[in-house]
């Protein structure tokens, strides 16, 4: 291997992100529990303990996929989600839009100072942003494709200057890193950078780290956020221990023990629940931003409508809406939660998670094609698909077999299982399951968004707390990207670009929900559910934990950090 | 097995254990231990060219695999290229992997962005704390079985404990795991269960933390040893077989020393070595058992870095991690050869 | 796997008796003890296998709504219900048909490369004999379920994946054996007689010298199967296995992912393991019973 292996994971996109990080919760669960060891266990006080799969998988902000939750504690950001997850200023007190959304001015506070005592200034945040936009690696470099230019006129002013309106202002992840330290660096130093020092300006700073192990952050007394006048953070944590477990029932019985304070998300419904009842323990579930959907090829040529693209693999019959719509009512979505999720979660439906909150929009329950074989044989019986030679498999009216292939990644276990549900459900309408195919992620993603060579597959998306993201997923631009249907419709089309420069939050909204509409409608997703994000908490040592969509920890949202306190 | 199973079977061209005062110089590498050294060494050289080819031989463009994302530009990926050095000639690429690995510099994880060395050095410690713990087990009781069983070969004790020896070793590892976390600390409540050491524990003396680290060990080995103690127990049991025809035990026995004289000072004591050098030689085999066992009980060694490894499709980890325990395996199996040897120098002349 | 301190300390040696000595064999390896109890399972999970593979559907349907999951074993559940409902009992019958298919497919496999490496390089001898034993060393030397997770992980996942796995890097104990065997038969009397007549090498490898193998050939092989069915189900627990089978080792990675340990479901842990430990035994006390019986030194008396 070269020295330059830090470019492994150059360009990794945010559909990778939203898989992997997906993975880290899901994937990677074992069982086996840990009994109480007499000796350990010693709890100060100001402590929060903090048991996850997974730390982070690096501490250099640049490069890291992971959940960054550890990062924003260390490093500030102009902006933040609160614990409503809606973007809120953070480092910066003043954000001013111009030039149609596609430049932003930032003030940003004075007299801040890094971990070292080197003062933060806008040169630094220039010095990151251009660093993000260049490299365009890890978790938040993907957010920088529309940026520009960075301008730093002054020492607390700092001007973005995007190609058109981001979808998502990159400003509320990128974690704001100090130029002096970081400065000098080539590309391919950065890459491999360890930053054991972790100098950054947040509420935390790094006491220890082992990787794999654990990660001890101390409070950072100075930090501006604690006694600003514009939103005081209230808590009094001293210090924060994140253990790495290795399991998912090491997690429960460690919270069970006392030797945590707090879980990350626990995807074993049944591990979950078996915490329910213990004393000082909570357990809660949060609405989640995570949709499993079953994703369907319909690449249709944009020059002869109704007929397969030429690049497609996809069985041409799956661009009727009908036979879509067939699989949709032929799926039974109660028993896939039931089944897969344990019941923790809610009926899939349309594209964007109730994670999201005010901007899911919900259908009726009269309203969903959902768990009616019956429907579904009446729409194919009337389209005439009709099983004509008596095979238990129908034919369309020119005698093509509604034969197709289901794929399903392995990288989260519920994957593979939902296939394996849906695969009798569909055959018992009349159509052909050729065979549920695990494949790993990445064969998959190739085979699904490079070479569009699948029917069906399931499939798994985590979003950040916006819209514009899953909403942008669809778009037509986005072939060979992100799309994972290679839908494109254009009245969707021009609801998805509108709302992301419509000033008026009420009218964004009905924007977003009306695009969610179209998009249920075509039936390109059959979204089997929503995953609801469970963890569990102990309310003996700490106090005021806040009730945050998608969960208290490993979230957007770092603001369970900053507002619980010492019992 | 090496080849020092089958003595007399063993390739070589006449005798050349010669006393060295007649030693050409270079003589030497034609000795035993030379020998056996060398076929070591091919072994991981073969090993690690595995690795490189198995890296660049998968499906698909190899800088896909380390992008590990399939959307970059046609430029990008040259860049890339360029960089790994993959546009190079193959055998030069080849030259430089294996001048690294002699370095033990095995590349940078995919996943943790660091020398996978920084990664391996823990887990090796972890594993090799399991593994010693795991073949006192074995030692202690394998030998016991296993002299027993040979000294009462024939009688309905040897048949019962031959019994249970395959019995044993017919057990999925990984599943006398999951059987002895279901009884001895779901059911019973006796031991931890996972890990090395108490989440965020705080030790007030290092003896605290060894007795910690104790407790968390027990569980484990004893999940190696329960299925491997009984192919030791077998190996002693044949090897006491096999010496009671020896004409040194005759004579004992026609001596009339008493039988249990004879079982000590002639049996075991011939037989112990055998077994021991066989027990060095299944190393390889007890690695299999450890990496089950430390994905079981979530065992930070090699074992479960590979496990995760696979999980993350980190392939210079999961490569290194397999070099380490070829590693492993090679120089225990060296030594235990060139000991063997030593017993039996029909390897060594044949 | 462990299996390789039984497999290789039986060292071979000759059978006096050329021709078909199988009636023979068959009765004394039916009067030990071992043998008995080996074949009367092995029938037993034979058809068990076949029943299961005709009864029942893999994967088993699951269950309906979410009470299904993990149901206890009950008069209408006779061994409990899994994570998604489906009957353990149904998937313990498919699962035998999976184990034995992988067992005996990888061993052909295997066998049929040793014996290939084994017969030409303890024929042929000299610097080939000595090139094809270094290469075999090596394949020994090198740890196999490192080598084989490795493999496993980079290849596209399933059946036909495991199978050749296993198969391939299990080959080398067997052509060490088999070379064993073949040196000490190419000196005997009826081969140096058939060569002395003028038989080409091939025909005397076929007509005397792979019967004369065939004993130990075959006990080695049962053993193998022991041995690949149980690195079949490690597979499938670290999830290496194939996706869309039920098997006894992905049962168990199942019951494990899901926390049934510690939640104490004991109907999901135990079946799989219990009938992987008797399958593999049965093969284990095939082999080694037949290894005594055919290297009558061994033997017990």
């Amino acid at each position: 291997m070269s020295n330059t292996e830090g470019i492994l994971q150059r360009q990794i996109s945010r559909r990778q992100f939203m898989a992997y990080t997906g993975k880290f919760g899901v994937a990677a669960m074992f069982a086996s529990p840990l009994v109480a060891v007499a000796c350990g266990g010693e709890t100060a006080s100001g402590v929060m303990r903090f048991g996850h799969l997974n730390i982070f998988d690096t501490p250099n902000p640049v490069v890291t996929v992971s959940t960054p939750d550890m990062h924003w504690l260390v490093y500030d950001r102009l902006m933040e989600f609160d614990d409503n997850l809606s973007p809120q200023l953070s480092l910066a007190t003043n954000r001013e839009l111009s030039n149609g959304g596609a430049t932003v001015t930032y003030t940003i506070r004075s007299g801040v100072e890094f971990h070292d005592g080197e003062p933060l200034t806008s040169a630094d945040i220039k010095y990151s942003f251009e660093l993000y936009r260049d490299t365009k690696k890890g978790l938040f470099g993907g957010f920088f494709e529309p940026l520009e230019t960075v301008e730093a006129p002054d020492d607390t002013t700092v001007v973005l200057h995007f190609s058109g309106p981001p979808a998502l202002d990159p400003s509320v992840g990128a974690p704001i890193i100090p130029a002096h330290i970081w400065q000098g660096m080539s590309p391919e130093d950065i890459d491999i950078f360890g930053n054991d020092e972790m100098i950054g300006s947040g509420a935390f700073k790094l006491n220890e780290y082992t990787p794999d192990d654990r990660l001890v952050l101390d409070r950072n007394s100075d930090w501006w956020g604690w006694s600003s006048n514009d939103g005081p953070k209230t808590g009094t944590l001293e210090q924060i221990v994140k253990v790495q477990l290795a399991n998912e029932e090491t997690i429960a019985n460690s919270l069970r023990n006392n030797e945590i304070d707090v879980t990350g998300t626990i995807s074993s419904p049944d591990i979950w629940a078996g915490l329910q009842g213990e004393p000082n323990v909570v357990v809660e579930e949060y609405p989640g931003l995570v949709l499993d959907h079953f994703g369907i090829n319909v690449y249709e040529d944009p020059d002869n409508p109704g007929q397969p693209h030429p690049d497609s693999g996809g069985n041409p019959l799956l661009l009727d809406p009908v036979i879509r719509e067939a699989m949709s009512w032929a799926m039974d979505r109660q028993r896939l939660v039931d089944l897969v999720l344990g019941g923790r979660g809610m009926k899939g439906s349309v594209v964007l998670p109730p994670g999201l909150g005010d901007a899911f929009l919900e259908v009726p329950e009269g309203e969903q094609a959902n768990g009616n074989p019956v429907k579904a044989r009446e729409i194919l019986d009337a389209a005439g698909y009709i099983d004509r030679d008596g095979d238990g498999v129908r034919e369309s009216p020119d005698g093509e077999k509604l034969s197709f292939r289901l794929f399903a990644s392995t990288v989260i276990d519920r994957l593979p299982l939902y296939a394996e549900l849906i695969k009798p459900m569909l055959e018992d309408v009349g159509m052909e399951i050729q065979g549920v195919f695990g494949e790993d992620d990445p064969t998959l993603i190739q085979r699904v968004f490079v070479d569009a060579d699948w029917d069906m597959y399931t499939w798994v998306w985590q979003t950040p707390p916006d819209a514009t993201f899953m909403l942008s997923v669809q778009s037509c631009d986005q072939f060979g990207n992100l799309s994972d249907t290679y839908y494109c419709d254009a009245d969707y089309e021009a609801l998805f670009k509108a709302q992301q420069t419509e000033g008026d939050p009420a009218q964004r909204l009905n924007m977003v929900k009306e695009a969610q509409q179209i998009f249920y409608d075509s039936f390109a997703y059959c979204v089997m559910a929503y995953p609801t994000k469970l963890q569990a908490y102990r309310d003996d040592n700490l106090v005021g934990w806040p009730f945050v969509n998608n969960g208290i920890t490993t979230n957007w949202s770092t603001e369970t950090f900053l507002v619980v306190s010492e019992a | 097995m090496t080849s020092s199973l089958e003595p007399g079977t063993d390739t070589g061209s006449g005798p050349v254990d010669v006393p060295a005062s007649r030693t050409v110089r270079w003589r030497w590498l034609r000795s035993y231990p030379a020998r056996r050294v060398l076929q070591g060494l091919i072994t991981l050289f073969v090993v690690a060219t595995f690795n490189f080819w198995l890296f660049r031989m998968l499906p698909g463009d190899p800088a896909r695999l380390i992008a590990r994302e399939s959307r970059l530009s046609p430029e990008a990926f040259e860049q890339l290229r360029e960089s790994f050095g993959l546009n190079e000639p193959a055998w030069q690429q080849y030259l430089t992997y294996l001048t690294k690995i002699v370095r033990f510099d095995t590349g940078i994880s995919f996943k943790a962005r660091m020398p996978v060395t920084d990664l391996l050095k823990p887990a090796l410690t972890n594993t090799l704390i399991l593994t010693g713990a795991a073949l006192v087990l074995i030692f202690v009781f394998g030998l016991a079985f296993g002299i027993v069983a040979g000294w009462r070969r024939g009688t309905r004790t040897d048949t019962s404990l031959t019994l249970t020896a395959l019995t044993l070793w017919s057990l999925p590892t990984f599943w006398v795991g999951l059987m002895l976390v279901l009884l001895f600390s779901i059911s019973l409540g006796l031991l931890p269960v996972a890990g090395i050491r108490s989440v965020a524990a705080i030790y007030r003396t290092p003896f605290d933390e060894m007795r910690d680290v104790l407790e968390h060990l027990v569980l484990p080995a004893a999940t190696i040893a329960i299925v491997s103690v009984g192919s030791i127990a077998l190996i002693m049991r044949n090897s006491l077989a096999e010496v009671a025809d020896e004409d040194y035990m005759l004579a004992a026995r026609a001596r009339g020393l008493r039988p249990r004289t004879i079982l000590w000072r002639y049996g075991v004591r011939n037989a112990f070595l055998p077994t021991f050098t066989l027990m060095a030689l299944t190393l390889g085999l007890l690695m299999a058992g450890t990496i089950q066992t430390e994905v079981v009980f979530s065992w930070p060694g090699l074992g479960l870095l590979m496990y995760e490894a696979v999980q993350d499709r980190d392939l210079p980890l999961l490569e290194a991690a397999f070099f380490v325990i070829a590693v492993i395996v090679v120089i225990a199996t060296t030594i235990a050869d060139l000991f063997y040897s030593r017993l039996d120098p029909r390897i060594r002349s044949s | 796997m462990s299996a390789e301190g039984i497999m290789t300390d039986a060292a071979p040696t000759a059978q006096d008796r050329p021709g078909n000595q199988a009636p023979a064999v068959m009765g004394q390896l039916w009067r030990t003890g071992r043998g008995k109890i080996g074949l009367i399972l092995l029938a037993v999970f034979l058809v068990y296998g076949v029943a299961g593979y005709l009864a029942y559907e893999n994967p088993p349907a699951a269950g309906e709504t979410v009470e299904d999951r993990f149901r206890a074993p009950s008069v209408d559940y006779l061994l409990g219900t899994d994570n998604l409902g489906r009957s353990v009992w149904e998937q313990l019958a498919v699962g035998a048909g999976i184990s034995l298919a992988v067992g005996v497919a990888a061993t052909a496999i295997a066998v049929l490369m040793g014996s290939i490496v084994g017969i030409t390089s303890g024929y042929i001898g000299g610097r080939f004999d000595q090139f094809a034993m270094g290469i075999t060393d090596m394949f020994i030397t090198i740890p196999a379920l490192p080598l084989i997770i490795v493999l496993a992980a980079v290849l596209s996942r399933g059946l036909p994946t495991i199978i050749v796995v296993i198969g391939v890097t299990s080959w080398a104990v067997p052509a060490r054996l088999i070379r064993a065997e073949v040196l000490s038969q190419r000196e005997r009397t009826f081969i140096l007689r058939a060569k002395a007549i003028g038989m080409r090498p091939l025909h005397i490898m076929w007509t005397h010298v792979l019967p004369n193998v065939a004993g130990i050939v075959l006990a080695n092989a049962i053993l193998l199967t022991a041995a690949a069915i149980l690195t079949e189900a490690v597979l499938a627990f670290l999830g290496l296995g194939d996706p869309s089978l039920i098997s006894w080792g992905k049962m168990l990675q199942n019951a494990f992912s899901s926390g049934a340990t510690s939640l104490g479901y004991w109907w999901v842990l135990i079946p799989p393991g219990l009938l992987i430990t008797l399958l593999v035994l049965s093969f284990t006390l095939v082999g080694n019973a037949l290894t005594d019986v055919i290297d009558p030194r061994r033997r017990a008396e």
